[in-house]
């Protein structure tokens, strides 16, 4: 017999209470938990897909599209900008690197993306079979395109029309597999890389054949309805690309270069970093309504643990009286009721923590599977110790009461009674 | 063994109770009888030092009690003093055997399961070990409350109307029971209770009236 095996007989003989009191506590917790685990998980994916990208430069619309067309390729980019301006900003002295962006195509959900070996490379790839391409037509896929489509280098695939499945094939133009990229747990595992030209080329013969669909159409990169009409009368048609994704050269130009380009040319400037702030705290209102149920959960069940341990000690006023009659003394029984108080806490923690961790892998796997995202395991949460933490305090304050009742106990008064 | 003088007891600082002289020697056996309502409940929790002395002395083992503080007293009561409640008091979410464990956790006294299973396999309940007091006959709980009053050797066994609830043939079984394990405890026995029927039993009877 130890304090411990005593709480847990008197929480088994009131196993339906304490059922109830362990499971609200442990939902409160594992929705804290899964909600901690799955904005961890997605803020650590968005940081390291910005991975430093300063700045994004495409054509004007919303700027969070933009962000999540060009950098995290979830988004359809809202147009294309001319080449020629492109290149003005790419040779402006406060621009230290520019990635071009050319979306249009993609290959089993993959997005096809025409830029240059710089993008990779931005984020750390190394290729783990081949090279980079050399020519038009010759692609280099990331980790995961790689092994969903079990393509090997010197394989061949062609693209369809639109960044979603299920667009037009475009059958006259394979792309010849020269190089796979290694894992680096970015969006690039999940991209199609080629040069710029290949899109081009794929898309000029395309619009020559006027046969796309005008809703894949938005998607493209020679989608421009301006030109539509013009660029049929004078091949060959204006050369333009997606976005750009720029890197400062010094502070100046994050004051500079979005002002300039802006107010002075026919493209948007988005800045990564404002934009996600942005999103973050429209998205935040939904997560900040989840956590307050969170919160509200955890604290209902501390209501659910006072009226327990205060019904415990009110119905066993007697065991607690017979306690002290057997030679317990008062300190004694205030510590039995209170690690009474913290057994049933700590079970709703362990249980929460324990479900909070299958929810979060399975949100995470549900996100993986529907939004072409992966996303990594946070493991423990830096939060989750706090959380244990205020979780046992909130049962030990709450078993106080209960406990200084018991203390207070007149142990002569009850045993007398009778009852 | 157990000697009261000149103690004034009572619930709080209100004397219920003027006590002359009272002796009981070792394995001495005292029935005090009474009608309900005449202090004989005040009497036994005082011994038991649940209820603190006003004045005089409650000599135990030569160990004064009423100058004990409550905590000194919780100690004392749960090595030295064994209690058998008319209401038995059982701890309903622990097995028979768990609450004869209990007493000994909650005195701080080593817990000897070999003991407990002794005083159960000696009141002919060992089978019932694992068992909630809810299962058991009232017959049963009764002996489950006895092998826990004498589980600790005590040297005086306080026991509260323990027959008045049974009926004939029970009430001479539980007494007989009673008796002969606080005398193989070798403990003194200190029984209140206005049941006549068990009177017979005792040679040192005192009523209640006389202590007034």
């Amino acid at each position: 017999m130890n304090i411990l095996r005593l709480s847990l007989c008197n929480l088994r003989f009131r196993a339906l209470a304490s059922f109830f009191n362990v499971t609200v506590l442990a939902l409160g917790i594992a929705t804290i938990v899964t909600l901690l685990h799955v904005s961890l998980q997605m803020e650590r994916r968005f940081d390291r897909d910005l991975q430093g990208f300063d700045l994004v430069v495409g054509a004007k619309g919303s700027p969070i599209q933009l962000i999540l067309s060009s950098i995290f390729h979830l988004d359809s980019p809202s147009g294309n900008i001319p080449l020629d301006e492109a290149l003005k900003i790419v040779h402006n002295p406060l621009v230290k690197t520019a990635i071009p962006v050319a979306l249009g195509d993609s290959y089993r959900g993959f997005r096809i993306v025409g830029t240059s070996p710089d993008y990779p490379k931005h984020y750390n790839a190394t290729l783990a079979q081949g090279a980079y391409w050399t020519d038009n037509m010759q692609a280099v896929l990331g980790s995961e395109v790689a092994r969903a489509s079990g393509l090997e280098v010197g394989g061949t695939f062609v693209g369809s029309h639109g960044l979603t499945e299920g667009g037009e094939e475009h059958t006259q133009f394979p792309y010849k597999v020269v190089g796979i990229l290694a894992p680096t747990g970015t969006v690039a595992d999940r991209l199609v890389f080629t040069d710029v030209g290949s899109v081009w080329n794929v898309h000029e013969h395309h619009h020559e054949e006027d046969e796309h669909p005008a809703g894949a159409a938005a998607a493209g990169v020679a989608k421009d309805s301006d030109h539509d009409h013009d660029h049929g009368k004078e091949p060959p048609p204006a050369r333009e690309i997606t976005s750009l994704l720029l890197t400062y050269k010094s502070d100046y130009a994050a004051v500079k270069l979005p002002y300039l380009i802006n107010k002075t040319s026919s493209m948007m400037a988005a800045s990564p970093a404002v934009e996600m702030h942005r999103l973050w705290s429209i998205i935040g209102v939904g997560s900040e309504t989840i956590r307050f149920f969170g919160d509200a959960l955890v604290f209902i069940a501390g209501a659910g643990f006072f009226v327990t341990l205060w019904g415990a000690v009110a119905d066993r006023r007697y065991d607690i009286a017979l306690m002290r009659s057997l030679g317990a003394t008062r300190r004694k029984i205030f510590s039995f009721v209170l690690v009474e108080g913290l057994t049933l806490g700590l079970l709703g923690v362990l249980l929460g923590l324990v479900l909070g961790h299958a929810f979060a892998w399975e949100v995470q796997a549900t996100i993986e599977a529907s939004r072409h995202m992966t996303l990594e395991p946070v493991g423990m949460h830096p939060f989750e110790p706090y959380l244990v933490l205020i979780a046992l305090l909130l049962s030990g304050i709450v078993a106080l009461i209960p406990a200084f009742m018991a203390y207070r106990m007149n142990v002569a008064t009850v045993l007398s009674k009778n009852a | 063994m157990l000697s009261l003088e000149n103690a004034v007891l009572g619930y709080g600082k209100k004397p219920v109770l003027h006590m002359g002289t009272l002796r009981i020697g070792p394995g001495g056996q005292c029935l005090i009888s009474g009608a309900s309502g005449s202090g004989k409940t005040t009497l036994l929790y005082s011994v038991a030092g649940l209820l603190p002395v006003i004045s005089g002395r409650i000599t135990i083992n030569d160990t004064d009690i009423a100058d004990m503080s409550e905590s000194e007293r919780d100690h004392f009561r749960g090595k030295h003093i064994g209690i058998i409640y008319q209401t038995l008091h059982l701890v309903r979410s622990l097995s028979v055997l768990d609450n004869l464990m209990l007493a000994s956790y909650a005195s701080g006294v080593k817990q000897n399961r070999e003991r407990a299973l002794h005083m159960l396999h000696r009141l002919h309940i060992e089978d019932k070990q694992d068992a909630l007091p809810g299962e058991l006959s009232q017959g049963q709980a009764q002996r489950v409350a006895i092998a826990r009053a004498v589980l600790h050797r005590p040297s005086l066994i306080l026991a509260d109307e323990p027959t008045s609830s049974l009926d004939d043939k029970n009430c001479e079984r539980v007494i007989e029971v009673i008796m002969q394990v606080a005398k193989e405890a070798g403990a003194a026995l200190l029984i209140a209770t206005h049941d006549n029927r068990i009177r017979p039993h005792f040679s040192q009877v005192m009523h209640f009236e006389e202590f007034k």
